[in-house]
């Protein structure tokens, strides 16, 4: 299959129709004297001839440079040569691929990052950090913007799973004792970047100007006002006054969408580079 | 045809030459030549990794088309609700602070916790109990600091209220139980490494259910004045 690479520039539809005939793996499809089964659609070897197909076309090898990895070299090559996979090792071994080494929360913590990127960002495009407008917004985005509450609640549950996850990842490293030598330094990574996400939905808590925010954001700068001697003063440049007003949102929405995501996304990428670069730990 | 690309054995060049030194109980340390069996990320990873981001998006999707994020009414500052809650993870040192002065609950309490968990891993075999330890302990000791207090003041009153705005009894009490448990990891009693992690591992389990627990009681079991009521009350 794989080294049948003639005449690309007849173009994909055409390749395409002409591998429906010529591949069995389709002939359930539209066969005559057989109903075509909607199951064998989803069948990996229907699934693996169209991706082949798809894979040979102009546009793909415009966009990818090579066809979908076939035999298990191309597979482990493409893992080095392609930039949005390379954070990944080439091979890994078969007990990290297993789902209860990981459970999958600390991918999971970084796919909610990413969703929280994306719909923060679409939700900067309507929210203005501004005491006699954020409350408005807030109920234009309920009420007025197309699909602008779905946007927000995603947003919101996103929030709440990446604290819940980024702790469960955390309750499962320390199970595994898979913060031991040497992976240490990666477990202070990590508690930092715990922090890090309470801080994030900490600030993000005080954007919707409700009585919510105004208040949960006064009950938790009061408790940094008990740190002894720098207390008040840290609590007066956290809020930019003595109370939560202008100020403080500005603050808070500067610290939310620009400087810790940053510094957030620059210790994640540190995480992930420690896990590859320190190996297991002899702990498991 | 696809040529079979297959990966070479790399030959066994070792020059160390080894001796019989003696005979120790114990599982043998692996091997190089017990290597685990490996599988390429791509698909093997690579389409898991699509799978679960593809079942959170969809959940999450669902779990925005049913609930609503809250929304209340817009912020007054010249109407406290009562009680005013802090957001949910932080309410376990709300909780705290029901039992302990601000010092503690809100600067000494998350200090230690956060020091404490970074240097975890470097607590090494029977010492693991130490910083587990003391991590129940951070949560544990705070909410007896009414009752520590109450007791020095029936005593001395003019000291008890000096140091209960600084917490000393709290953070002696915290001192008291890291050099316990120092004493303690290094008893005769942890000589099995096996027992002293399994102790350890419980102290942390509990530790995080007891935080758990404050975080439920703070969200579901407090009322107007930080009052216990019931969550169908």
């Amino acid at each position: 299959m794989s080294t049948d690479q003639a005449a690309p520039e007849r173009g994909v539809w055409r390749r395409l129709f002409q591998a429906i005939r010529k591949t069995g793996a389709y002939q359930s499809l539209g066969q005559a004297g057989g109903p075509a089964r909607l199951s064998r659609v989803f069948s990996g070897s229907f699934c693996r001839a169209l991706a082949a197909d798809v894979s040979r076309s102009v546009p793909w090898k415009a966009v990818f440079n090579r066809p979908l990895p076939q035999t298990p070299k191309e597979q482990s090559e493409i893992a080095i040569s392609s930039f949005w996979l390379h954070i990944h090792p080439a091979t890994i071994t078969r007990r990290s691929l297993k789902f209860s080494t990981t459970y999958g929360l600390g991918g999971l913590c970084a796919g909610l990052f990413m969703m929280l990127v994306g719909t923060g960002v679409l939700l900067m495009f309507y929210y203005v950090p501004a005491t006699d407008h954020a409350y408005k917004d807030m109920v234009d985005l309920q009420h007025v913007v197309s699909l602008g509450r779905l946007l927000r609640n995603m947003h919101r549950w996103s929030a709440h799973g990446l604290v819940v996850f980024v702790s469960l990842h955390m309750f499962r490293v320390f199970m595994q004792k898979a913060f031991k030598a040497p992976r240490q330094l990666n477990w202070v990574v990590g508690v930092i970047l715990l922090v890090f996400t309470m801080m994030l939905s900490f600030t993000g808590y005080l954007l919707p100007w409700d009585q919510l925010a105004l208040w949960a954001v006064t009950v938790g700068t009061n408790m940094a006002g008990a740190i002894p001697i720098v207390g008040e003063k840290f609590r007066f440049v956290l809020l930019g006054g003595p109370t939560v007003d202008q100020a403080t949102l500005i603050r808070f929405y500067v610290l939310h969408v620009v400087v810790l995501p940053l510094v957030m996304f620059i210790f994640m990428v540190y995480h992930f580079w420690r896990v590859r670069k320190d190996g297991f730990s002899g702990g498991a | 045809m696809a040529t079979e690309d297959s990966v070479q054995p790399v030959a066994e060049t070792d020059p160390k030459e080894y001796g019989l030194l003696g005979f120790v109980q114990g599982r043998p340390p692996a091997v190089a030549d017990q290597e685990e069996e490996r599988v390429s990320v791509y698909p093997h990873l690579i389409s898991r990794e699509f799978l679960a981001f593809g079942v959170m998006f969809m959940t999450l999707l669902v779990v925005s088309t049913l609930f609503d994020a809250p929304l209340e009414e817009l912020a007054n500052p010249g109407k406290t609700p009562n009680p005013a809650k802090a957001p949910w993870y932080f309410l376990s040192l709300q909780e705290l602070l029901h039992y302990s002065p601000p010092f503690i609950a809100g600067f000494v309490v998350p200090s230690v916790l956060v020091l404490t968990v970074c240097t975890l891993p470097f607590f090494r075999g029977r010492l693991l109990v130490v910083p587990t330890g003391l991590l129940l302990a951070t949560i544990i000791v705070p909410m007896f600091d009414g009752l520590i207090w109450n007791v020095i003041h029936s005593i001395a009153p003019g000291f008890a209220d000096a140091i209960r705005v600084y917490g000393l009894p709290t953070i002696a009490l915290l001192i008291l139980t890291a050099v316990g448990l120092f004493k303690w990891a290094l008893s005769s009693s942890m000589d099995d490494p096996k027992r002293a992690e399994r102790i350890s591992t419980r102290l942390f389990i509990v530790f995080v259910l007891f935080l758990l627990a404050l975080v439920l009681i703070g969200e579901y079991f407090r009322g107007p004045e930080w009052k216990w009521v019931w969550p169908w009350q």
